[in-house]
Order: structure tokens, then C-alpha cells, then sequence
């Protein structure tokens, strides 16, 4: 579907309501555990401008509260679990050792950056072998020793997410990847995030800060997995910076434990001609948010996004983006896909913005769900949002089943119906992982897939 | 006498789909090696007969029986016929994105094998027996690269049938109108395929509207289904006696 539209389609967005008594609880807790840690946590010994920031953003999620269902952009993400538990922010007695054989991508070698139980981890973190031009650093020491970049990141936060707000206010760890003119750093470099046994009710306040200056490469791979059963709150924050002509590649694979909550929530801004392609495998944890912001702020600049669900009993995922197209001449493609079993839900929000001026915007969204069960359940919701009058905006949504000429048709050449089933499901999210350029992440991903896909056979039967 | 059993053996079947009875008392058997051809009118059952023999869902057998080499045709499953030597060309091939049609093949190759108790065939084999097949029915190799059937012709799409049907090597092919949609030469590639199919360990169940597959590929039989029931069965003359009376007399007769 293509709509050339003049006039905007604009859907309400509703102020937060503070009305809920065990929420304003949560909130006081979660504000108190802040007072109680302020002095411990990174950059708690620091200047004053991160004191300020810090202070600053406390006072925003005071403000702000946890969002609740009520406003627009919530509306599908269930964060009771945050309101019932005060989840407390990480401290190094709870960085139990964590298992991380499945943390890393077989055959993946070049620089990685862990973080065990919500903290850097050094000992099993390798930032070595980085070309000239490339800084990694975790960010307790970024902030020492590039304030300059740090601070002009945090300053410029986006007023209207509590959970932002509270990240930042209690960010404990994270990392800082700076690229420089010209450099291509194109190993990826592998961000892992293990959560293991002694997590429980605890919460990970993760920030890491990518600047790509003008037509610098990178790419990274980020992983988070849980090994437990316990419940604990992942809220990573990213913020993507990518200068003129700059090319950013992510594949984030979300494989939290099954009592997590992940609110995880990046920024990524564009400047001109600069391209960013972002992939994201959400398969893990119990509640799981995938939020992507994306500022097309330099003309000719393009964000491809994509992403694929796999859903099973009792999860719940969703993929909110947002993209700001402010500019002319930007691009912007989404790819999103879920497939959902028994009792899972999934929900995409998709919402693209053409500022007045930006023509020529190239914008399209496509989210499809397959639905293995009658009592999973998909919600899809593009929006667009279109203030110029020369753009080109597609968007199409779909929820269906396993298609039964094809099932039948796959059988009557000997398959089983359950390798059958196996086969289409995984050529439906194949549409997602085929996107994902390096090899070696690719199969990883793709092993997963039809990972996930035997062992929902094996429940059925 | 001998004792060994015929290929397939059709018994009074009968069969209805969403309640209503489309086959009315269906009598046919087909030794190995034999080319039967079921002509009949649009709406006569010939689909409905095709998908039954292959276990598609929503056909319901209400009276009757199927006998496949002896065997219960209809204890088995879709997959378990096809792994027991029944291959189903169909007349509408379905498209399957995101599928490639050697991995399919591949697939379904190793499935027929194992099910069969064969170790499954080695990668280099199965890569020169489909380039093969593929040749010999003039299709494109990159066609084996694409997802099945995606973006396919409608001659293409039969002649994916028929490279499919080489590389199953089946013992009964039933062909579902295979002919229709076809120009002239992707007609004669396809009956290409299917002659290359003839011989005493095959049998082949044609099933057509017109006459004209029938000029080249020459059936043992044939049969006029009309309304549910074979009205007559004769050698292929029947075939020409029917192009030029048309359904009619028969349509009368049932």
C-alpha cells in the first residue's frame, strides 16, 4: 500500500497518568534506591556536570513515572512486573560468575565487551586488537577520559521516557565505542550481556554510546542471555550517533531469562548520507521491549530496520520504532516479523514521521505475524504521521497462520508436518536473518531459529 | 495366480467435501507399468479423486477403499505416501517464499530416503542427480536456486513438477491436469517428463480435461469420469472418440 498523502495521520498520545497507588510505590522505591546509591555509583566521585545530569534525570523520573499502559506508545507493553518490584540496581557482590558458553557467536573472533550481571566485566572483556582510530572503553572510564563526548550525549536527553530517565540516573556500567574519521571498523565487535543466578530483583542500567564520525564503520553484535529463571530487569540504553557518511551495523539477539523483564531502548541519530542497518532476534525473557529511535537528521541518510519475534507460553514482545524522517532525500525500511505460539503475544509499533520539508522521504514498514495457535495473539499498529506532501510511505500489515497449500503441499513430497511446519516458519523469519550481513552472526541466528522451532515441536507432541 | 498385489486398487470410493458427494462409487486398479488416463468434464471429480489418493485435508472418504500395494491407502499419512512411492503432480503448484527449490528437494529427497531406511544421500550426488533431471527437462539451474515456484511461469511451475517427480523417482505418479495452462512446447517438455517416467517399475494416473496430452503421452487406458463415476474405460481411442463427441453423450449417460 502507498500512500502519497498530504494531510497527517496523527494517533493520540496521552499524557501519563499518575493515578495508580502501588505504581507511585514502586516509583518512590525506585527513587529511593537512588538517593541510597548515589554516591557508589559511576561517576558518583565525578564532576560536576554528571552530578547534575544525573540529579537532573532523577528528577525527570520523578517526574515522569513508569509508563503505564495508558500512554499511546505503552499501550502493548505490560510493565506491571516494574510497579510490583522495586527492582535494585546492580552491585558487584551480585556479579555472581555467569556461564556465557552461549553468550558468544562460534567463530566470531575480534574485541568483546561483557557485562556479567549488569557490570562490566574485565576479566572475560577483550578490548585489544582494535585498529588506529577506534576507542572502546567501558564507560566508568570514559567518563575520566572522554567527558567531552559522554557528557554531550547524556546532556541532550529526550525528555518524555521515564525509563531513559531512570537509566541514566542510575547508570551503573556500559561502554563507549568511538570511531573516528574515516576508519572502518568493520570486525564486529561482540557486546555481551549475561545474567546469571544471584540477579534476582535486581535491575541492569546499561548505557552504551556509539559516535561514528564522518564516514568512520562499525559493527556490533549484542547479546543478551539469561541463564536463570529468576525475574530480573534489563533497561539498556543506547544512544547512536552516526556522522556524515558514516555506516553502523547491529544485530542484537534479546535471549533474556524466562522471568525477565528487558526494556531495552536506543537513540540513533543520522546525519547526512550516514546509513545505519539494525536487526534484532527477540526470543528470550518474559516481558521483552525493543525500542528504536531513529533521527534522520542529515539528507540522504537511510535506517534499515528489522527484526523478528519468536514468542512462545506466556511471553510477551514488543518492537516500538519511531522514525524522524526531518530532512529530505532519507530512507528508511522496516522489516519486522513474529511468530508466535501457544499463549505468547506480540505487538509492533511502528510509527514514521515526515517533518514539513523533508520530501522526497522514502519510507516503507512491513510487520507480519504468523500465529502457530489460536491463543497467541499479534497487535500491529504502523502509524504514519506526514507533514510533506512529495514523499513516498508504504506500509503493510498482516497476521495469519501457517499457510495449509503449502504445509500440504511439502508433505505430499515426503516431509513430515512437523519438519513441514519447521521449514515455513523458519523461511518466514529467514525474510529477517538474511538481512544480517556477517556470516558467522547470521548462522548463530539462524540456529536459533530452528533451535526454537524443535523445541516448540517437541512441546507440542 | 499370481499373489502379488496391484499397484492401487480403487474400491467402490466414495467422497464428499464439505458434505457433499463428489465421488459416487469409484472402481479403478493400475498394475505397474501402465498409463492410465481419467478424462471427464470440469466438476466430473478428478481433482477431488487426486487429492484423496494423496491424503489432502477436508476430503472425506464416506464408503469404500484404497489399496496401495496391498496396504491400507488410507491409514497412511501424506508424508507416508509419498515416502511409499506416490508422488502428486499438481495442477496448481503451490509458491513457497523463502524456500529454495534445491533445499526442498533435498528435504524431501532424505525424507523418502530415511523413512525408507536408506542413509541419505551424499550432497555431491544429490547435487549432480537434480542438475541432471533439471537438464533433461531444459529448466534453468538458476531456477533451482529460487524459492519454489516464486515468480515461476505457469509452464515453469509443471516443469518444477516433473523435475521434482524425476528426482522422487516415484512408483505412481498421479498428474493433476498437468497439461493445463500450457503453450505448445512446454506441453511437449513436460510429456517428455513424463514418458521418461514410463517403464514396468512405474505407473502413471493422467489426469485430464482435454485430449490433447494424450497425443504424447500415449495411455494404456482410459477412463470418462463424469459426475462422481467412471462411465466408460477403453483403450486411447477413447481418448479421440471423445474429442470429437465431446462430454455430452456420456454426460447423458451418467
Amino acid at each position: 500500500m502507498n500512500l502519497n498523502a498530504k494531510a497527517m495521520l496523527r494517533s493520540p498520545r496521552r499524557r501519563k497518568d499518575n493515578d495508580q497507588a502501588m505504581q507511585q510505590t514502586a516509583e518512590a522505591r525506585y527513587i529511593s534506591a537512588y538517593r541510597s546509591q548515589f554516591d557508589r555509583l559511576a561517576g558518583g566521585d565525578l564532576p560536576d556536570w554528571l552530578r547534575a545530569c544525573r540529579g537532573a534525570a532523577m528528577e525527570r523520573f520523578e517526574t515522569l513515572g513508569l509508563p503505564t499502559r495508558k500512554l499511546e506508545d505503552w499501550k502493548y507493553t505490560n510493565l506491571a512486573a516494574l510497579a510490583r518490584t522495586a527492582f535494585a540496581p546492580a552491585e558487584p557482590d551480585t556479579a555472581a560468575p555467569v556461564d556465557l558458553d552461549d553468550g558468544f557467536i562460534p567463530g566470531l573472533s575480534g574485541p568483546r565487551v561483557v557485562f556479567a550481571n549488569g557490570l562490566f566485566d574485565p576479566k572475560r572483556s577483550d578490548l585489544a586488537g582494535l585498529p588506529d582510530g577506534v576507542t572502546l572503553l567501558p564507560l566508568r572510564e570514559a567518563l575520566n577520559t572522554r567527558a567531552d563526548l559522554v557528557q554531550q550525549i547524556l546532556d541532550a536527553e529526550s525528555p518524555d521516557n521515564g525509563l531513559r530517565a531512570l537509566n541514566t540516573a542510575l547508570l551503573a556500567d556500559g561502554f563507549l565505542l568511538h570511531v573516528a574519521a574515516n576508519v572502518a571498523a568493520d570486525a564486529p565487535i561482540t557486546v555481551v550481556h549475561a545474567t546469571g543466578d544471584g540477579f534476582a530483583e535486581r535491575a541492569a542500567q546499561l548505557r552504551h554510546i556509539v559516535v561514528l564520525d564522518d564516514n568512520a564503520r562499525a559493527s556490533l553484535v549484542e547479546i543478551f542471555i539469561g541463564t536463570g529463571t529468576e525475574s530480573y530487569w534489563a533497561n539498556p540504553v543506547r544512544d547512536l550517533r552516526c556522522g556524515a557518511g558514516a555506516c553502523l551495523e547491529t544485530v542484537t539477539i534479546i535471549d533474556e531469562g524466562a522471568g525477565a523483564v528487558h526494556t531495552g531502548h536506543s537513540e540513533v541519530r543520522l546525519d547526512r548520507e550516514a546509513r545505519s542497518d539494525q536487526v534484532a532476534l527477540l526470543i528470550g525473557g518474559a516481558t521483552v521491549r525493543h525500542e528504536l529511535r531513529v533521527a534522520v537528521a542529515g539528507e540522504g541518510a537511510q535506517a534499515n530496520l528489522a527484526g523478528a519475534c519468536l514468542g512462545a507460553n506466556g511471553q510477551s514482545f514488543t518492537v516500538f520504532t519511531e522514525l524522524d524522517h526531518q530532512v529530505p532525500h532519507g530512507r528508511s525500511n522496516q522489516v519486522f516479523r513474529s511468530v508466535l505460539d501457544a499463549g505468547a503475544h506480540s505487538a509492533y509499533q511502528g510509527r514514521v514521521v515526515v517533518r514539513k520539508g523533508a520530501q522526497k522521504t522514502d519510507a516503507s514498514q512491513a510487520n507480519h505475524n504468523l500465529l502457530l495457535d489460536r491463543s497467541a495473539e499479534a497487535d500491529t499498529k504502523p502509524e504514519l504521521e506526514i507533514y510533506a506532501d512529495d514523499v513516498k510511505c508504504a506500509h503493510g500489515a498482516t497476521v495469519g497462520e501457517l499457510d495449509g497449500d503449502m504445509l500440504f503441499y511439502l508433505q505430499s513430497r515426503g516431509i513430515d508436518p512437523d519438519t513441514a511446519r519447521s521449514i515455513l516458519v523458519e523461511a518466514f523469519v529467514g525474510e529477517v536473518v538474511e538481512k544480517i550481513a556477517h556470516t558467522h552472526v547470521r548462522d548463530k541466528v539462524a540456529d536459533m531459529v530452528s533451535g526454537w522451532m524443535k523445541r516448540q515441536g517437541a512441546a507440542i507432541t | 495366480m499370481s499373489q502379488t498385489p496391484k499397484l492401487l486398487e480403487i474400491e467402490d470410493l466414495h467422497v464428499s467435501v464439505d458434505g457433499q458427494e463428489i465421488l459416487k462409487g469409484i472402481n479403478l486398479a493400475i498394475d505397474a507399468g501402465e498409463v492410465h488416463a481419467i478424462m471427464g468434464p470440469n466438476g466430473s471429480g478428478k481433482s477431488t479423486l487426486s487429492y484423496t489418493l494423496s491424503g489432502r485435508e477436508g476430503y472425506e472418504v464416506t464408503r469404500g477403499a484404497v489399496r496401495y500395494l496391498g496396504r491400507d491407502l488410507f491409514a497412511m499419512e501424506p508424508h507416508e505416501r509419498a515416502a511409499a512411492g506416490i508422488f502428486l503432480g499438481f495442477q496448481y503448484p503451490v509458491e513457497i517464499p523463502g524456500v529454495s527449490n534445491m533445499n526442498f528437494l533435498r528435504t524431501a529427497v532424505n525424507a523418502i530416503r530415511k523413512a525408507n531406511g536408506q542413509e541419505e544421500m551424499p550432497a555431491a550426488e544429490f547435487l549432480k542427480l537434480v542438475r541432471e533431471k533439471a537438464r533433461a527437462l531444459e529448466m534453468d539451474p538458476e531456477m533451482l536456486k529460487r524459492s519454489v515456484n516464486v515468480g515461476f511461469s505457469g509452464g515453469e511451475k509443471k516443469r518444477n513438477e516433473m523435475v521434482q517427480m524425476a528426482v522422487l523417482n516415484p512408483k505412481l505418479a498421479i498428474l493433476d491436469e498437468t497439461d493445463s495452462g500450457l503453450d505448445i512446447d512446454a506441453l511437449k517438455e513436460v510429456s517428455r517428463g513424463i514418458n521418461a517416467m514410463r517403464g514396468p517399475e512405474h505407473a502413471i494416473l493422467l489426469i485430464t480435461h482435454y485430449q490433447r496430452l494424450l497425443e504424447y503421452v500415449v495411455p494404456d487406458v482410459v477412463h470418462v469420469l463424469v459426475r462422481g463415476r467412471i462411465v466408460t474405460s477403453g483403450g486411447k481411442e477413447l481418448a479421440h472418440e471423445l474429442e470429437r463427441e465431446g462430454y455430452a453423450a456420456f454426460t447423458e449417460a451418467a
